[in-house]
């Protein structure tokens, strides 16, 4: 009986595992091939091989492209990899070798990109982006990425303006958005317009959160500086209110999404890029030195005192011009070349990546040695940036972040953000150098003061998404991002006035940010979305919390160069102590320390039907804890449509193009500007006793304006995307129209108030203009080897309008107390003017000067008493108002820092294995101010003085500028010196007139470099190199430009160019890239 | 083909079109007109035989130039109308600027040309006010009211019921007349109070004592007389009414004295074609009209300053007398320096 039984039930079960055999033993075939690109012969690893017919993975390529599944034969199987068209290849049990080639698809379509924290495709965003590919980032090494992003995307505007090692230059996107001007003199800036930064989902403010103003008195280095560009998978600039509408009111100005690489390789891959880089300094300004030196002083001072008597007695005076022999006072000391170096600096960065859709992961170290060209200043980082992406079900992913990284800067003898440079600090030739027993101040507080500055940055993510319904997903993500900044300052008492100086700054800031929310997606036609209705939809909440705080210690006088702790309480500015600095500024104590929290909740609409017609619809509401009492909420709505145009029959028809689209946008965005300060008010301790009692009282400044509303900015956006014969020219076009209001003005009160002023809203600009981007690959060869042209170029025109000023006024005037520079905000005109005298020339003799009729005198500097008559040299400045004196009614509004035109241009051509790439970027129209060439012409008139009010004097060589040099010269400058009391009456060489004033405008080679591609060599092979490449590259190659100054531009957001300023340098680097 | 080039044109051409009507709905450059605009002052007081200026008295306060201001609605104070102000009158005005180096009054002169101009005239670009001389019995003193209008292409502003005040006129100062009634002023000298007089100042003058002379002991009088010519006259007298010789003031450096002229920032010789009397007790100078140049303008006055050397108590000691003056009226003064106490010259 058993034995039947099992004899039976063994034949059945063999006879049912002989059914269920077909399945398997059924013609079951082992398929091999290779998969390789259409257009480079090259192996694609990691493309997935489906059964098309139960949508079952049968296998994946490796890093060669091969594969090899067993299946059956009759079945149809689907190569698939993001960015090529999918393959279908019906299997036949004859041909068991598949060589499959695949095309690339339109990657800029159906590739993914993030917009809004919603995964969408190209194809159906209606917003304006800008994708910029990682690999252009490549080759150069910077200290801050944002460098490389010059000429990158049209209509963001990026100025590198200082060469500072670890400093970013100014950034904005679409125009200028800010009124306020803060500062003085070359120093004076404008309220910075940054975008919002979201580094892999994680919203992180744009500086760290530290102000980049020039009392900068912490690190002052930002997450950018941190991250190593080749850890850069893709950067997008979303520049319209649809793009942004989602990211809130943190993203007003644009926002700047950066994506690091993911592993996506079945066996690791290991990077490893490694250059050495030099750095040089650019070409010097030319002094006069040695005996050259000598005459000139002598000849000046003859020239320009009184009489001869006077001359003499100036010469006997001045002991440095007095003996001819001495030794000491007749050098020709080159103290320019002793601030400079040229430096050799490193940049390595090594990664190791792995893994499939379903698990990868990647660790990036990177390391970057940075000297700068200035003694004493550099930047060097370690970041490290450990990222793992699981998708355990195809319902589940989860991905994690831990990003870390220390920044070390050295400032140098350097005080704010361009400060650093050393273009006023060098002293006459005729000095010794310096040597044992001689110091130069200066020079030795470039060499011996000691700034350090560190920063370290923590910032760990975790997200994840979970489909918990079908078409329904859970989203969260939460992210901490920590800093820590400290500042190290020590200057000896030999630099700084014989006081020693021990400054200490300590900030932390931290940022925690969750958001959590949920997805619907709806295809009406789930295998092909091309042909029905496609609805997505997504809620979410965002909470962010901010806590920062700052502390400072400043230790001034102290007994020695060698006490540098420890640090407390500064004796110099301790009350009470009758040594006071009451002069002085105490920046002891806590300047900063807040918690801030934000509350988002945003709801998010994508219609498309057949991904021919989209409309999305956002909306976005802010609550943050320093807003106004009364409006407390800032709201960002926006509504997008995007037409694919060739996906129509008529067009679908043409075949040249290849693709097209037609976008229109409209969305509002807010951006809070009330702080606590403002819609507050200020408390702080009565400085007089009351009932014996110190009280409590408001700070009589400013009132608090509980009413407070964001600041908002509408904007309408068009755009148009073309793809042209295949491929070949893509264009890209977009024309905005943007109306910013609300702006925050101070508005002045009536003293029987009892408080000064109100910030109040009423400012509005308005930004318009046409931006437009062509990429063209002139020629293509159909052989890899062959060659190959890539050209692309972009430019945005932008125009500002201010249109309204607070209670109706007209006209606003930022006066300028230290250059007299000031800035004019009139309506109608661009929001910042300058306000500078008219010169129109100069008086070639003294008979051209305008005589007035009435009262009998020539023309003067001043309308009330006194004698500054002008004279033959002396500039013409237009007498506006014809009272033939120089005065206030005698400015013109004139000029404009904000440029109108910027973009850059690309091309890249290999032949061969080799490929050189070139890189520019061109700034039209802007009007800058040349005050260092002012200040160096002012110099010239100390001619018996080494060194004025702590400034020392050096002599720059004035041969090549067109001065005024006699009786009926005609010229363009006036004259050098007049005399001595009569330039000090008059100023002819003053810095707010037109002469000064030069147009900026550049073309900018930023990069050039030469690539050679190492291929199918030996060495390759027994190394296991998959890729090997070599590179040189030269960074900021050459600036060709009218204006008169070494650089246009390093100059400020108001077009001041500083002879301070920190300049920029040249580098060259030799690298490779090896990837094993 | 056609059909390509054709439809990139449309959608190129939409687009700019559309683009080029921002600018329509923005609002352009306009002038600006500055309700805060004013006067420094709203009283003007005048002297009708001089040139009265009010210099840099309008602030435009940024309002975009040029600006045109004007006078209106002048009437007496009683309200009745005074075309008077605005009757044209011969102006002499300046063609070249007053170096102060010239040589001679026919140079100064000539840097001068004549134009007709209102008595009471403003600058219409800067609100500079002026009031030229004029006749008093055209123009008689009193006070006048009048309004000022200032206007630009984006508005105006009207200034209302500002008042002038025409003095008696003043023929040379310093002048120690009362302005409404005409009568000396006085002063206190050791508790008595006598009339007013410019007195020089002294320095290291003694009289026949050698006690020092007190400057309120010497007192300086202007006498006008007729003559074609533009001159004045230094005399000196002691307490007995004689003359004093000029050679008495051997330490004068006649060629060399010099005042300070603000209009031209220079040391100006004083006065031109100097000349003594027979007996070297008058010296007369030729001058313009003012005198010192531009005296009217700036408040400048011509310094002269007359010193002696005498030995005293064992060593060679300096005294002078220093006075200053301006001359308005036309025709020739005397200017006379009498000592009520008789200086001592002679050596010890």
């Amino acid at each position: 009986m058993n034995k039947r039984y099992i004899h039976i039930l063994l034949s059945l079960f063999l006879v049912m595992i002989g059914i269920s055999q077909p399945v398997i033993a059924q013609q079951a075939i082992t398929f091999k091939g290779r998969v390789v690109d259409a257009a480079t012969k090259e192996g694609i690893p990691g493309v997935t091989i489906v059964d098309t017919k139960n949508n079952k993975g049968l296998g994946v390529t490796d890093a060669n492209g091969r594969f090899s599944f067993t299946t059956a034969a009759d079945k149809s199987v689907q190569f698939r990899y993001i960015g090529y068209r999918v393959e279908t290849v019906k299997l036949n049990p004859n041909n068991i070798t598949l060589n499959v080639t695949m095309d690339a698809e339109n990657k800029s379509l159906k590739e993914a990109i993030v917009v809004g924290y919603q995964k969408r495709t190209k194809e159906t965003v209606s917003g304006s982006v800008a994708v910029i590919d990682g690999k252009a980032l490549q080759d150069a090494p910077v200290g801050n990425i944002q460098e490389l992003l010059q000429g990158k995307v049209a209509g963001m505007n990026i100025q590198n303006n200082t060469g500072a090692p670890g400093f970013r230059g100014t950034l904005s996107i679409r125009g200028i958005s800010q009124l306020a001007v803060s500062g003085k003199g070359d120093q004076a800036y404008l309220a910075t317009n940054n975008p919002l930064l979201v580094i892999d989902n994680v919203p992180v403010d744009f500086d760290g959160g530290i102000s980049q103003s020039m009392l900068q008195p912490g690190a002052a280095t930002g997450p950018l500086a941190l991250i190593p560009p080749e850890d850069v998978q893709s950067i997008e600039v979303m520049k319209d209110a649809q793009a942004t509408a989602l990211y809130g009111s943190r993203g007003a100005n644009g926002v700047i999404v950066v994506t690091t690489k993911r592993g996506n390789s079945p066996t690791p891959i290991i990077d490893l890029n490694s250059s050495i880089f030099m750095n040089t300094p650019p070409p010097l300004h030319k002094t006069i030195g040695g005996s050259a030196e000598r005459d000139f002083r002598i000849r000046t001072i003859y020239a320009a005192a009184k009489d001869l008597q006077d001359a003499r007695s100036i010469l006997n005076n001045t002991q440095m011009l007095t003996d001819s022999l001495n030794s000491f006072y007749n050098n020709s000391t080159n103290w320019q070349a002793l601030f400079y170096q040229t430096t050799i600096n490193s940049n390595n960065n090594l990664q190791v990546s792995g893994g499939d859709p379903k698990l990868n992961y990647k660790a990036n170290f990177a390391y970057q040695m940075n000297q700068g060209i200035i003694k004493n200043t550099g930047f060097n980082k370690y970041s490290l940036n450990t990222q793992l992406n699981m998708q355990p079900t195809k319902k589940l992913r989860i991905g994690a972040q831990l990003f870390s990284a220390l920044g070390q800067k050295q400032r140098g003898n350097g005080g704010g953000l361009t400060g650093n440079g050393a273009g006023s600090s060098f002293t006459s030739s005729l000095l010794p150098g310096p040597s044992t027993f001689i110091g130069n101040p200066q020079l030795d507080g470039y060499q011996n003061n000691i700034d350090d500055n560190n920063t370290l940055n923590i910032r760990a993510f975790i997200d994840m998404d979970y489909e918990f319904l079908p078409s329904f997903r859970l989203v969260s993500t939460t992210s901490y991002d920590y800093y820590t900044d400290t500042r190290d300052r020590f200057n000896m008492a030999f630099t700084n006035n014989n006081q020693t100086q021990l400054y200490g700054f300590v900030g932390r800031h931290d940022e925690l940010n969750t958001r959590n929310g949920v997805n619907y997606t709806y295809n009406s036609n789930k295998k092909d979305i091309e042909k029905g209705h496609n609805i997505y939809a997504s809620v979410f909440s965002e909470i962010n919390i901010k806590t920062d705080n700052q502390h400072v210690r400043d230790v001034r006088n102290g007994p020695s160069d060698f006490y540098w702790g420890p640090r407390g309480y500064s004796p110099r500015f301790y009350p009470g102590n009758v040594w006071n600095d009451a002069n002085g500024i105490n920046v002891n104590g806590t300047p900063v320390s807040y918690v801030y929290h934000a509350a988002s909740w945003a709801g998010f609409l994508s219609y498309n039907f057949r991904t021919k017609y989209v409309l999305d619809l956002a909306y976005r509401l802010d609550g943050n804890s320093a807003a106004g009492v009364n409006n407390p909420y800032t709201q960002n709505p926006s509504v997008g449509f995007r037409w694919n145009f060739n996906k129509e029959n008529l067009m679908s028809r043409w075949s040249w193009l290849e693709y097209g689209a037609a976008r229109l946008t409209y969305g509002y965005n807010s951006r809070p500007s009330a702080t606590i300060l403002n819609s507050l008010g200020i408390y702080q301790i009565g400085d007089k006793p009351y009932n014996n009692g110190l009280p409590i009282i408001p700070n009589f400044d400013m009132v608090a304006n509980p009413d407070m509303q964001p600041e908002k900015s509408s904007q309408v956006n068009f755009g148009l995307d073309l793809g042209l014969f295949k491929g070949r020219i893509s264009i890209i076009y977009d024309t905005y129209y943007k109306h910013t209001f609300n702006l925050v003005r101070d508005q002045l009160l009536s003293s029987t108030t009892g408080f000064n002023k109100m910030q109040v809203n009423g400012g509005a600009m308005v930004n318009y203009g046409h931006e437009l981007s062509i990429t063209t690959r002139p020629i293509v060869s159909s052989n890899p080897k062959g060659f190959n042209w890539t050209f692309s170029i972009n430019g945005a025109l932008n125009k500002g309008i201010l249109t309204e000023l607070p209670g109706g006024s007209q006209f606003f005037l930022n006066i300028d107390d230290v250059t007299y520079q000031s800035v004019a905000l009139k309506v109608g005109r661009n929001p910042l003017s300058n306000f500078l005298y008219d010169t129109k020339g100069v008086y070639a003799k003294t008979s051209d000067v305008p005589v007035d009729p009435i009262r009998g005198v020539r023309y003067k500097a001043f309308s009330g008493t006194g004698t500054q008559f002008f004279q033959a040299g002396d500039p013409i400045w237009a007498d506006l108002n014809g009272d033939y004196a120089l005065g206030a009614a005698d400015y013109i509004i004139t000029g404009n820092p904000d440029p109108l035109v910027t973009g850059g241009l690309n091309t890249t051509l290999s032949y061969q294995n080799f490929s050189l790439n070139v890189n520019a970027s061109y700034l039209v129209k802007r009007d800058i101010l040349n005050n260092a060439l002012a200040a160096r012409i002012d110099r010239l008139r100390y001619a018996d003085q080494t060194s004025v009010n702590g400034n020392p004097i050096n002599i720059y060589d004035y041969t090549t500028l067109d001065y005024w040099k006699g009786v009926g010269y005609t010229s363009k400058y006036p004259a050098l010196v007049g005399s001595f009391v009569h330039d000090a009456a008059v100023v002819p060489n003053r810095l707010d007139q037109t002469v000064f004033m030069e147009d900026g405008s550049y073309f900018k080679i930023n990069q050039i470099t030469l690539a050679y591609q190492f291929r199918d060599f030996n060495f390759m092979k027994k190394l296991k190199l998959r890729f090997l490449r070599a590179y040189f590259t030269a960074y900021n190659v050459a600036m060709f430009s009218p204006y008169s100054g070494p650089n246009p531009e390093t100059v400020t957001t108001l077009g001041r160019d500083d002879i301070n300023g920190y300049p920029n340098n040249r580098s060259y680097t030799i690298g490779i890239g090896a990837q094993f | 083909m056609n059909k390509k080039v054709y439809s990139i044109l449309m959608i190129g051409a939409i687009s700019v079109l559309a683009s080029s009507c921002y600018k329509k709905w923005l609002p352009g450059e306009k002038p600006y007109f500055s309700n805060n605009c004013n006067f420094s002052q709203d009283q003007y007081t005048v002297y009708p035989d001089r040139t009265n200026v009010f210099y840099g008295i309008f602030n435009s306060d940024y309002s975009t130039q040029p600006m045109e201001i004007s006078l209106t609605n002048m009437t007496h104070s009683d309200g009745t109308p005074a075309p008077e102000l605005t009757g044209q009158v011969d102006v002499l005005q300046w063609k070249d600027y007053y170096s102060g180096t010239e040589k001679s009054v026919d140079e100064i002169q000539a840097k001068r040309f004549s134009v007709k101009r209102p008595s009471f005239d403003i600058r219409s670009t800067s609100g500079d006010i002026i009031f030229w001389p004029s006749d008093t019995t055209n123009i008689k003193p009193g006070t006048y009211i009048f309004d000022v209008i200032a206007k630009n292409a984006a508005g105006q502003k009207t200034f209302q019921k500002f008042k002038l005040n025409v003095k008696r006129p003043r023929p040379y100062e310093p002048w120690y007349f009362n302005d409404d009634t005409g009568e000396r002023n006085t002063e206190n000298i050791d508790g008595q109070t006598v009339p007013a007089y410019q007195h020089p100042s002294l320095s290291g003058v003694k009289d026949q004592q050698n006690i020092d002379i007190k400057n309120t002991d010497v007192r300086i009088y202007y006498v006008w007389k007729q003559s074609p010519t533009n001159t004045f006259s230094i005399k000196i007298y002691d307490k007995d009414s004689l003359p004093i010789s000029f050679s008495r003031f051997n330490a004068t450096k006649w060629d060399s004295i010099r005042y300070y002229s603000q209009s031209a920032n220079l040391n100006v010789q004083f006065g031109f074609n100097r000349r003594f009397s027979e007996d070297s007790t008058v010296v007369t100078y030729d001058r313009t009209n003012p005198y010192p140049v531009l005296a009217d303008m700036q408040g400048e006055r011509a310094e002269i300053s007359l010193t002696y050397e005498r030995r005293y108590s064992g060593s060679r000691t300096f005294g002078g007398i220093r006075f200053s003056f301006a001359l308005f009226k036309q025709g020739g003064w005397d200017i006379i320096v009498k000592f009520s106490k008789n200086p001592r010259f002679e050596n010890d």
